[in-house]
């Protein structure tokens, strides 16, 4: 915001009546600034670059092998490169340790160089480490021995970070490994010990369980069948003589001779046929019947009297008794067959549904175990896999193929100090040293209560007559310019020598302070001098 | 003072009148003792500007608040008396009071009458460089006519009354009844007469608000850097009976980095 006109006048005008005090504080305070500056020791910064170089390699193996990550390793580089240890280890390099007495010393010492020790990162790659002290050899030695140590320390860090991890993945691996073949032989044993039970699956069972249920209908069904049939063949039998009568030749000789070939006939049968073929059943029967008939024959006179005046009347198996027979007997085994098939069907139908209610139970451990076993195989895969990537990454970071710390730029003895800026000090000297007047006329101008313009006449409602100004009589006015003239000559000739105390700073000249330097010596000396009267 | 030595103080008023003019006359004063008197007004000091350079711009601003002040008092009636007085003393009155009074005077339409009221330091004397004992105070403590008293300074129509003897009780006799006759009587003897009184400060002298009480006009000084703001206030205020014609702003520094340097090169072209 510009000032107006009228609040410049009203400062120069407050700046022109206290001239004398502006003049006083503000050459003061410029000389404080400026030959305290003079004071000041000087400062020598070393500074050191380094760049963070991420190899190629990273991008060819991206996936294959994990590198640390660069913005972390950045951000954790200000920590690192301050901690402690470091600082304190560089201090041990560079025998700094010896200059403190004891303990607390030396921790004050490593608080005040990291302190001192300014880290700054540029372009996310490239970190520049500063450091100042009044001993220029001492700053450079500080600084190339910080950087030389911190980067030998990452490099020893990251492969023992590379190690370790190979190392405890092979744990892992070893360990996860020894959980996955438990599992497999804990589902292997249940197996074996449940047999077949866990294979079969439920839908099937219910389907043999019907199977069995409907073959079990037919069953019942055919015996009923079979039942009614023995009962009419019962009825059939009742019905018929089991032997027949027939007229033949009283022969005897001829029956022994049909009963052998009787016999022949069934001998030929029994090599294609079982006993209960009807066949040979009734073979069996006519021979039997007939070797009957022959025993029989003495005994039966009063018959054979009648039937030996002709033809002689024998009884003979009847055929039709002999077929229902066989019928029926047939039938009675077929039913006991249906009986047994029925029974062991019934069992059978029994142990399915045994079966069937065990089945969701034994599938259930099983899939606990499946799936624990399959969890253990996942971490084991996956651990197997970073194990090869960590194996790739150990390797690159014994080949040192990773992210590199690479020093572009070692610190250099430095030959200008940095602190103090004594031109910038000399012109803030200046600055400040006018600042100064000005507060103090304007402080004296605030303190003095006294009227200082017309509007303050004004503001009270008066009216202004006139507005006279300050009248100067010659003589007064005269001796005041003497005075004045005297005073800014003098004022002059010392703003001159600042002046040209810049121009000699400008100019890279050291007189005055080799100048400021012996008067420091003398002074120290004066001073011990007294010390050693007083004491 | 007795009609024979009024009769005397006038023929011999006429006989100096004769001898040297209006610039200078010597009268004997009352009393046995007759005292060394300069009755010459010898203006060399510096601040009487409106003598000494009435060029300036100085002199201008007098000029200014002398026709302000004309302005104020003759408005329905004319109010000649006047008082010039300050909040603490050391604001210029007396440098204030003369200037106004000889711009005054140097106009043809006016005559003036400047009083040294100040009767505690009186300073218009030395101003003026007239030596007189006779003043004020006698004409209010020894009853000495008021005629006899005045100095007529050969400057326009300005007649000085100097403040006189120094007293014990300056203050008793400003706000005496005395002094009132003596400005009934000033006030009544020219009625065409302006009656400056350059009077003690405000704030530590109670009698000036008497004084000003029974006066036309107040013109209050104010001196930059010096006057307080607060005394001021509180002199404005105590003088709140009085009719206070304005404020005169004296040793102005502002003035001096403003445009006002002009005018004296005007008048030095000139």
């Amino acid at each position: 915001m510009a000032l107006p006109y009228a609040e410049i006048q009203k400062y120069l005008k407050m700046i022109i009546k206290r001239r004398y005090l502006f003049i006083v504080v503000s050459l003061f305070t410029m000389s404080v600034i400026v030959w305290g500056g003079y004071f000041i020791p000087r400062k020598y910064e070393a500074k050191s670059s380094i760049i963070i170089e991420r190899n190629v390699i990273n991008d060819l193996i991206k996936g294959v092998a994990i590198t640390p990550s660069m913005t972390e390793r950045i951000r954790v580089l200000r920590d690192t490169i301050l901690s402690r240890s470091l600082i304190l280890s560089v201090l041990r390099e560079l025998d700094l340790d010896t200059l403190a007495a004891d303990n607390k010393e030396l921790e004050a010492m490593i608080v005040d160089f990291q302190k001192r020790t300014n880290v700054k990162v540029k372009k996310n790659n490239l970190f520049i480490v500063t450091f100042q002290d009044k001993d220029p050899r001492l700053a450079m030695d500080y600084v190339n021995s910080l950087v030389r140590t911190y980067v030998n320390e990452n490099v020893t860090a990251k492969r023992e970070e590379a190690y370790g991890a190979s190392r405890f993945l092979k744990e892992q691996v070893a360990f996860f490994k020894g959980k996955l073949d438990r599992a497999e032989d804990a589902i292997i044993k249940f197996r074996q010990d449940q047999g077949i039970y866990v294979a079969i699956d439920e839908r099937s069972l219910i389907n043999e369980i019907k199977e069995y249920g409907s073959d079990i209908g037919k069953i019942k069904l055919r015996r009923n069948e079979l039942i009614a049939k023995r009962k009419s063949i019962k009825g059939q039998i009742k019905g018929e003589e089991p032997y027949s009568v027939a007229v033949i030749n009283n022969m005897k000789g001829n029956n022994n001779i049909l009963i052998a070939s009787m016999e022949n006939r069934l001998n030929q049968l029994l090599v294609s046929y079982t006993e209960n073929y009807p066949e040979v059943v009734k073979l069996k029967a006519e021979i039997e019947a007939l070797k009957k008939q022959q025993s029989l024959q003495p005994t039966d006179n009063g018959l054979q009297g009648e039937v030996n005046s002709g033809d002689s009347a024998i009884s003979t198996i009847n055929p039709i008794y002999q077929d229902l027979k066989q019928d029926l007997n047939r039938i009675e085994s077929e039913i006991n067959a249906l009986d047994a098939k029925e029974k062991m069907l019934g069992v059978m139908i029994k142990q399915k549904e045994k079966e069937l209610r065990y089945v969701p139970e034994g599938k259930k451990k099983l899939a606990d175990l499946e799936k624990e076993r399959d969890s253990y195989r996942k971490i084991y895969e996956q651990l197997l896999m970073r194990l090869g990537q960590s194996e790739v990454s150990k390797q690159m970071e014994i080949a040192n193929k990773a992210t590199t710390f690479r020093i572009v730029e070692p610190a250099t003895l430095p030959t200008m100090p940095v602190s103090p800026n004594r031109k910038a000090l000399i012109l803030a000297g200046i600055f400040f040293g006018f600042a100064g007047g000005f507060g103090a006329v304007f402080l004296q101008d605030t303190l003095d209560s006294s009227v200082k313009e017309v509007q303050t006449i004004k503001n009270l409602e008066l009216e202004v007559l006139a507005v006279i100004p300050r009248i100067f009589n010659e003589a007064e006015q005269k001796k005041e310019r003497k005075r004045d003239w005297f005073i800014y000559t003098i004022a002059g000739f010392y703003f001159l020598i600042i002046c040209a105390a810049f121009i000699h700073e400008l100019l890279g000249l050291t007189y005055i302070e080799t100048a400021f330097a012996d008067i420091k010596i003398s002074l120290m000396n004066v001073i011990a001098q007294l010390q050693g009267r007083l004491f | 003072m007795s009609r024979i030595e009024e009769i005397l103080e006038k023929a011999a008023k006429m006989r100096d009148g004769e001898k040297n003019g209006e610039k200078s006359r010597r009268i004997s004063p009352p009393g046995s003792k007759v005292p060394r008197v300069v009755r010459q007004a010898r203006i060399e000091n510096p601040n009487l500007v409106t003598i000494v350079d009435p060029d300036s711009l100085i002199s201008e601003e007098y000029r200014k608040l002398k026709s302000m002040v004309v302005k104020l008092t003759k408005m329905d009636d004319f109010r000649n008396m006047l008082m010039v007085t300050s909040a603490i003393g050391g604001e210029g009155k007396s440098v204030t009071s003369l200037n106004l009074a000889i711009t005054l005077a140097q106009e043809y339409d006016h005559t003036v009458l400047l009083v040294d009221a100040d009767l505690r330091q009186p300073s218009l004397n030395d101003y003026l460089g007239i030596h007189s004992e006779i003043g004020l105070t006698d004409c209010l403590v020894d009853g000495v006519g008021i005629g006899s008293a005045l100095i007529k300074t050969g400057i326009g129509g300005l007649v000085f009354l100097p403040a006189g003897r120094k007293v014990s009780n300056p203050g008793e006799l400003l706000s005496s009844n005395r002094m009132r006759e003596v400005v009934i009587e000033l006030k009544h003897r020219y009625p065409d007469r302006y009656v400056i009184f350059d009077a003690p400060p405000v704030l530590p002298f109670a009698e000036v608000l008497s004084l000003g009480a029974i006066l036309d006009g107040v013109i209050f000084v104010v001196r930059e850097g010096v006057t307080p703001e607060d005394n001021m206030k509180d002199a404005v205020a105590m003088l709140k009976d009085t009719n206070v014609l304005g404020v005169v702003y004296n040793a102005a520094e502002t003035v001096l980095l403003s445009g006002h340097y002009h005018y004296s090169h005007y008048y030095q072209n000139r």
